[in-house]
């Protein structure tokens, strides 16, 4: 011990009298570094002495001391910040140092590495922490939404912790998921962890990005194209989103954030009243040929009271299902960083409550990320995160959510039976379902309970070496571990059995990933630069699932959330393994650099997942891309008012490889699980007819752009195009089912073309000392088209249970049903369109011999947003519009509330619009209660084309008001930053849509469902609009 | 050259890279699951094999409920004005491709290829011939079983047309995966059938713990032929199993609540058991005719006076009145065994095939006498002894209504027979026996993946 002290006094002697006499030789240089922003301390940046190894890092105050020698150069670098030099002078050298994406040096985080801007050859977008962290959503992507071309976010709906649908550059998978790959400090994650029925939970498409804590994220990088995302290979199709967390800088600063708000719903549907209901349908009664008061009213057995409905008052069924919903977040960080050691840790709790009532989603996030330089040549890091996430659902929108008042609560249905003061139940009209669905919104959300909980841990250890200066060896290790329960509980009441019944569906997912790779600096004579990188990757996925059902109990099987209420069957239940998945990958990356005006990269991946069998496991997956920075050129010189060009191309092949972790696998169960049995024996038996020749889904993607800034970046932006041909498309196709091998087989077939444009303009459009006005639009079009889809007919792959469908020479989820042409004025029926185009009474949906066409894309024509930023001293308002234009809706529920008089409510706009007697002319049809003569099959299929709408809108996304308060005033709490704001998330909103929020659609059936009807609309709740009060503060 | 070195020192780091994970394997065998190739090795996996067709067949998507269900929609005694979805569908004769019968047209699809598993694998059966003959002959009586249900309800009757051309549906007597087959006509379905019965008939033994029976088989044929209208076929398998099996009329009062209970009844010719422990087996059979929960298969005003009109008749105890909604009660028990054919529906086969061809007729007498005597106990006058054919078939029908009420979709079934045999008959609502909409339509994925597959025609019934 004592000789371990001695030693480490004798070596900090010797380091001090070597530094101090370097010093002798040296001038010690302090200065200060401010945000060009609102000139607020920036710490963390790094200051070296150019050409040298010397570096220091600015304080938390911003201030920086370092030895340099007179006349050398200070170089100041920052992730997020334009590298920036200064001479080293006598007194301070003070450097506004400019935050902006559109900067040409910002260092960008690409697929394991950063780079400069300058020398991307890809495309890449970056989001900084600022722009997600004070979002008002549990989740940081929907804070990507209009802020970069080309990828569209779409919130899935009023839900407390729902996701949203992420597109980048459109969508060219059908059955496998589309979504971008998500990867967490360099470990991929996804929604595997819910595989199986857990997906979607309820009618809600349940989100594998809720419990990660946007506070903890320090950047968000979107790769757009192969050249980007080529580096993932076969899972790059969808491009992929890099979440880089915080890691410590600076002096020892505290960070707390709170934010207070309240939710609303952005649009409330309109429906008629009770009396009009009634009304209406009594002309469907006397429609039908009946004569007298109508009879057979839905809501009680032999039918409810037509003289009680009249009298009693109406229920507003919305109202109460609907509230204010209140959310509160806390964020409390600490970072620091030194010489040998930087830390950054951080917890946070949140809790939202949307709009709807008994929905919410609490979240409690701890996270540490710790790196260690015990030698200048080797850094060991290390993060830990655990995220808690629990969400109180509610039922299906359908069938006991908001959806009931959209649906089957009809106005004079009363919360309260008269007879027995119990709550009133209403009479079931699924016959498939013993249980009865109760219409009574209050009688459900008190009979019905569900709860989600989850827990992630997210861990890694990274060793890196230099081995020599321009060589440096890495090794990570990622895991991942997330326990996810889905509990639901069933009142005796609602099963009106002795006793309630009870599900826990828990599933285990662990992942975790060896990587290794080098990165190898080469440089020839100053002209050309050179970096290889070479590395392998080792992942394993599983996910174990416990399934219990209690049909006898009167509680729920978790108690305030510890999930500690034991049941004899719980206890004996057992995990089954329903996903392993185990991926294999080497690559490697060059990246040359000409003159500092020529870049090329060429990258190659090699994968081998165990989804496919061994004749088709290994593909490699190349790219080839190059950057002209035009503006570097001699005779640029004459063009002064571009400051920068730069010019981009790119190719490469990328994949995805979305299937179920069985599908080439023929089987056999041979589990003989006692839940088969049959006479108390065991059985075995074929289950899986599976496809042995499966192979990986490919693209091929070409990108072209130009980046440009002139007039000193005062105008900046970017213009792209992009064409992308997927093929080898893995289908999920149905099979002739008297094969009795189940319905469907997974099978490579089908082509998809995807061409855009993406413009984005960054400007400023005023700047004076005080006064700022910056402003950034960006535009996408995206062109999608099934150029192939095998020999099947449109209806063999269905999106959901929309009219959504794949049709080859159309767009994926071109909506493909009758067309609808209008109202007989004669008699008040429908008449549609056959196939070529002559009016007809019949609807004929027959998939062979019937009169469906494709009519109508679910995908808009442009996507994009603006975003204004104005600035004035230390007051900043902020706005983001988005918007889409020209794709279209499918509202799949409203075959039952325009004309056809079912149990279900009825729209506003109907009522004012329907054939009464002849002679009239109307949009809807002749109300009935029996179907209109030439509809085959009952009002599931009464599906036309009355039922697209526009989809187009424009939205008041974010609007935010914030002031920073000045150091003068807040200095005296040993504060360096305060800064207080409100905000407004989809404050206004544009549409001609009449029947909800155009936004946010039906998402959760299936892969294929997301994919194909994005904008589907069957009873979805509506966007929340919210309102937020919040401070963040340092110390 | 320097750089070359370079190179040099990276390669051996490269190689090291390149080892970290090459000793991984990447193969996953899906756990739970066996490539099929080895999942069939010993005699044991044959027998649970096979057992595996029972499953199903007892479902909720075949006779656990959905079979019955369907069939009561398309015929006669249930109510179903109010009933909206795919049942409404199937109640108005309008199914589409889109109505929900996908469910009863896989089911005994999948039993079908469990049973054709089981025949191609009887080689490991070694224990002896007999077990041997256990297994092809349960198999072959499954596989029967399955395309006579299918083809009634997604077919016109054999005899709709003269030679019985006009379509059925697919047969499948090999495992192997088909795709891109055509229908198969009515005649063919029914020749598939015969020769499955005709074999298990032979193979099975006369007793066979739960599993069918060569008089299970037989009593099946009795049934097949019957509903082609081949009487003499059908009386003499009738006869058969009537005199020679174990199962034996049960002619005490409790006859009503014997039928369906837990030990099963001593008509059961065959029947799908109910383990103790098993809940839900049979639950939608339970809850179709359960008022407590919301009558889910209610009757006709009709069929309700017409089971409960003779007071001393003790089959009123089938029919239940819960605040005017009336249903059939039957399968009540919590647990109960479930006969798919007993001794009472064989004696109505023997006595209205003696009747319809006009021999045997004091057999067919006594057969009726025994039913009317245990139901009314003699409140009714019997059929006397000479009674003349035609007063014997017309007893017989009205007593098979009332005793096979919601019983294996007997009704419907006895609709389309009695119209094949050329006199009127229809349906509720007046629906013809033969119109296009009494037949189930296909699910839209066979015609959406399979171009010599065609639909069935629509419409015609009301």
């Amino acid at each position: 011990m004592i000789r371990l002290i001695y030693r480490k006094t004798y070596t900090s002697i010797v380091l001090m009298l070597l530094f101090s006499l370097q010093a002798f030789s040296q001038n010690t240089v302090t200065g200060k570094v401010t945000d060009a922003k609102d000139g607020s301390p920036v710490p963390g940046v790094t200051v070296t002495v150019k050409g040298t190894t010397t570096a220091a890092q600015t304080q938390s105050d911003g201030t920086f001391s370092l030895v340099a020698p007179a006349g050398s150069t200070l170089v100041f670098t920052s992730v997020g910040f334009t590298t920036q030099e200064a001479p080293v002078r006598s007194g301070a050298v003070n450097i506004s140092f400019a935050q902006s994406n559109q900067q040409l040096n910002e260092i960008v985080v690409v697929g394991y590495g950063t780079q400069k801007r300058k020398e991307v050859t890809g495309s890449i977008t970056r989001i900084g922490a600022d722009k997600i962290a004070n979002v008002a959503s549990p989740s940081f992507e929907s804070a990507l939404a209009g802020k970069a071309a080309g990828v569209s976010v779409s919130t899935s709906g009023g839900t407390a912790g729902s996701g949203a649908v992420v597109r980048i550059r459109g969508i060219s998978s059908i059955s496998v998921q589309g979504d971008p790959l998500y990867v967490i400090d360099g470990l991929p994650i996804d929604a595997t962890y819910l595989n199986g029925p857990t997906r979607s939970t309820l009618g809600q498409d349940r989100n594998p990005l809720a419990n990660i804590n946007p506070n903890d994220i320090e950047s968000v990088e979107i790769l757009k194209d192969a050249a980007a995302a080529g580096i993932y290979g076969s899972r790059g199709s969808n491009g992929v989103i890099l979440i880089t967390t915080k890691r410590g800088r600076g002096r020892g600063k505290l960070d707390f954030s709170t934010r207070v708000g309240l939710s609303t719903y952005t649009v409330k549907p309109k429906y008629v009243d009770k009396n009009t209901w009634l009304a209406i349908r009594q002309e469907a009664w006397e429609n039908d040929g009946n004569t007298g008061p109508q009879q057979n009213l839905p809501g009680a057995l032999g039918g409810y009271s037509l003289s009680k409905a009249l009298a009693d008052p109406a229920t507003d069924w919305w109202d109460m299902a609907t509230r204010t919903g209140v959310s509160q977040a806390y964020n409390l960080s600490y970072s620091k960083g030194t010489k040998k050691f930087n830390i950054f840790t951080g917890g946070s709790y949140s809790k939202e409550q949307s709009y709807l009532v008994g929905n919410d989603y609490n979240r409690i996030g701890l996270r540490a990320n710790v790196d260690y330089k015990p030698t200048s040549k080797v850094t060991i890091s290390a993060n830990a995160a655990y995220n808690s996430g629990i969400s109180h659902l509610i039922n299906n929108a359908w069938n006991g959510g908001l959806g009931l008042a959209m649906s089957t609560a009809l106005p004079y249905y009363q919360v309260y039976d008269d007879n027995t003061g119990k709550y009133f139940k209403g009479v079931s009209d699924y016959n498939w379902d013993p249980g009865g669905s109760f219409y009574n919104f209050k009688a459900q959300s008190e009979n019905k309970k569900f709860r989600t909980a989850e827990q992630r841990y997210l861990g890694g250890l990274t060793g890196s070496y230099k081995v020599t200066k321009n060589l440096e060896l890495k090794g990570i290790v990622s895991v991942e571990q997330n326990n996810s329960v889905f509990n639901s509980f069933t009142s005796a009441f609602y099963t009106n059995q002795p006793f309630g019944n009870a599900e826990d569906n828990f599933n285990k997912y662990t992942n975790y990933q060896l990587q290794a790779n080098a990165i190898y600096n080469l440089e020839i004579n100053d002209d050309h630069k050179f970096t290889f990188l070479l590395g392998s990757e080792y992942q394993e996925q599983e996910t174990k699932n416990r399934y219990v059902f209690v049909d006898s109990t009167s509680s729920p099987l978790y108690d305030g959330g510890k999930n500690n209420v034991y049941d004899t069957k719980k206890d004996a239940a057992k995990f089954v393994t329903n996903f392993q998945k185990r991926f294999q990958s080497f690559l490697g990356r060059v990246n040359y650099n000409y003159l500092g005006k020529y870049f090329l990269q060429a990258s190659l991946r090699r994968d081998a997942s165990s989804k496919f069998r061994e004749n088709n496991r290994f593909a490699y997956f190349p790219t080839v891309s190059g950057a002209w920075s035009i503006s570097d050129e001699d005779f640029m010189d004459k063009l002064k008012a571009f400051n920068y060009l730069k010019l981009r191309a790119g190719w490469g092949l990328t994949g995805n490889d979305g299937l179920p972790w069985n599908a080439g696998y023929p089987s056999v169960n041979t589990g003989r699980n006692e839940g088969d049995n049959y006479g108390n024996n065991p059985t075995i038996y074929p289950s899986n007819l599976g496809n042995p020749d499966l192979k990986w889904e490919t693209s091929s993607n070409l990108d072209i752009a130009l980046e440009f800034g002139v007039l000193k970046n005062r105008i900046s932006g970017e213009l792209g195009v992009y064409r992308k041909q997927s093929r080898d498309l893995l289908l999920d196709v149905p099979i002739t089912i008297y094969n009795g091998a189940g319905d469907r087989q997974w099978q490579n077939q089908g082509k998809v073309l995807n061409e855009g444009i993406e413009f984005t303009l960054n400007t400023i459009n005023y700047k004076s000392e005080d006064f700022t006005w910056s402003s950034n639009f960006n535009i996408a079009h995206n062109f999608n088209e099934v150029t192939d889809i095998g020999n099947l007919l449109p209806d063999a792959i269905m999106g959901g249970t929309n009219e959504t469908r794949v049709v080859p020479g159309y767009s994926i989820g071109t909506i493909f049903t009758v067309r609808y042409y209008g109202v007989d004025p004669a008699d008040g029926l429908p008449i549609y369109l056959d196939r070529n185009g002559n009016q007809t009474k019949v609807l004929n949906v027959n998939p062979r011999t019937g009169d469906k066409v494709p009519i109508a894309n679910v995908l808009p024509d442009f996507t994009g947003g603006i975003t204004n930023t104005f600035k004035y001293k230390n007051i900043e308002l902020n706005t983001l519009f988005t918007f889409q234009g020209g794709g279209h809706i499918w509202d799949n529920s409203g075959k039952r509330s325009m004309g056809y008089v079912t149990d279900w409510n009825i729209y506003a706009f109907m009522a004012g619009n329907y054939w009464r007697k002849p002679g009239d002319i109307a949009k809807y049809p002749k109300p009935t209660l029996k179907g209109y003569p030439g509809v085959e099959g009952s009002y599931w299929d009464n599906n036309s084309s009355v039922q697209i709408y526009d989809a187009s809108y424009i939205r008041l996304r974010e609007l935010s008001l914030s002031y920073i308060f000045p150091q003068a005033m807040i200095g005296r709490w040993k504060m360096s930053n305060a800064k207080a704001y409100i905000s407004a998330y989809n404050l206004l909103l544009f549409t001609k849509y009449p029947v909800g929020d155009p936004e946010g659609g039906r998402d959760g059936e299936d892969d294929a469902a997301r994919n194909q009807s994005p904008n589907a609309n069957f009873l979805n709740p509506p966007l929340q609009k919210s309102f937020n009060v919040g401070i963040n503060v340092s110390f | 050259m320097h750089y070359i070195k370079s190179f040099l020192k990276i390669a051996p780091v490269a190689l090291l890279i390149a080892t970290v994970s090459s000793c991984h394997k990447i193969q996953i065998t899906p756990t739970g699951t066996t490539p099929p190739a080895e999942a069939y090795k010993t005699e044991a996996d044959i027998k649970d094999l096979i057992n595996s067709g029972y499953s199903p067949l007892a479902g909720n998507n075949f006779y656990g409920g959905r079979v019955q269900k369907i069939s009561e929609y398309l015929a006669d005694a249930a109510e179903g004005a109010g009933v909206t979805g795919y049942e409404g569908d199937i109640f108005n004769y309008k199914t589409n491709p889109n109505s929900g019968t996908q469910d009863i047209y896989k089911e005994p699809y999948i039993v079908i290829l469990r049973a054709n598993t089981t025949l191609e694998n009887l080689a490991l059966v070694t224990s002896g011939i007999a077990a041997r003959e256990n297994y092809e002959g349960q198999a072959k009586f499954l596989r029967a079983v399955c395309h006579f249900e299918l083809v009634k309800l997604f077919a016109q009757p054999y005899g709709y047309s003269a030679d019985n051309g006009h379509l059925g549906i697919v047969i499948k007597t090999k495992s192997e995966f088909e795709p891109g087959k055509g229908r198969n006509t009515v005649k063919e379905v029914y020749d598939v059938i015969i020769a499955d019965l005709m074999a298990a008939q032979e193979l099975l033994p006369a007793v066979n713990s739960i599993y069918p029976t060569k008089w299970a088989a037989k009593g099946y044929l009795s049934r097949v032929y019957f509903q082609m209208n081949k009487f003499d076929s059908a009386y003499k398998y009738a006869d058969q199993v009537i005199t020679g099996s174990n199962a034996t009329f049960d002619n005490t009062p409790n006859f009503v609540t014997n039928r369906f209970s837990n030990p099963v009844t001593s008509e059961a010719v065959f029947s799908l058991v109910n383990e103790s422990d098993n809940t839900v087996r049979f639950e939608p059979l339970r809850n179709n005719v359960n008022p407590k929960l919301g009558m889910n298969l209610p009757i006709n005003l009709t069929t309700y006076f017409t089971g409960t009109a003779n007071a001393a008749d003790l089959r009123k105890a089938w029919y239940t009145d819960s605040n005017g909604v009336h249903g059939i009660n039957k399968y009540m028990k919590p647990n109960f065994i479930l006969p798919l054919l007993h001794i009472t529906e064989l004696k109505l086969i023997r006595a209205e095939s003696a009747a319809s061809s006009a021999t045997n007729l004091p057999t067919a007498i006594a057969d009726i006498n025994d039913i009317t005597n245990r139901a009314y106990g003699g409140a009714i006058t019997p059929l006397a002894m000479n009674a003349t054919a035609s007063q014997i078939l017309s007893r017989s029908r009205q007593e098979r209504k009332l005793e096979m009420i919601y019983e294996t979709g007997d009704r419907l079934q006895q609709i389309k027979r009695i119209g094949a045999k050329g006199e009127p008959s229809t349906s509720h609502g007046n629906a013809p026996w033969n119109c296009n909409g009494i037949v189930l339509q296909f699910p839209a994925q066979e015609f959406n993946v399979n171009v010599n597959f065609l639909p069935n025609p629509t419409g015609g019934c009301l």
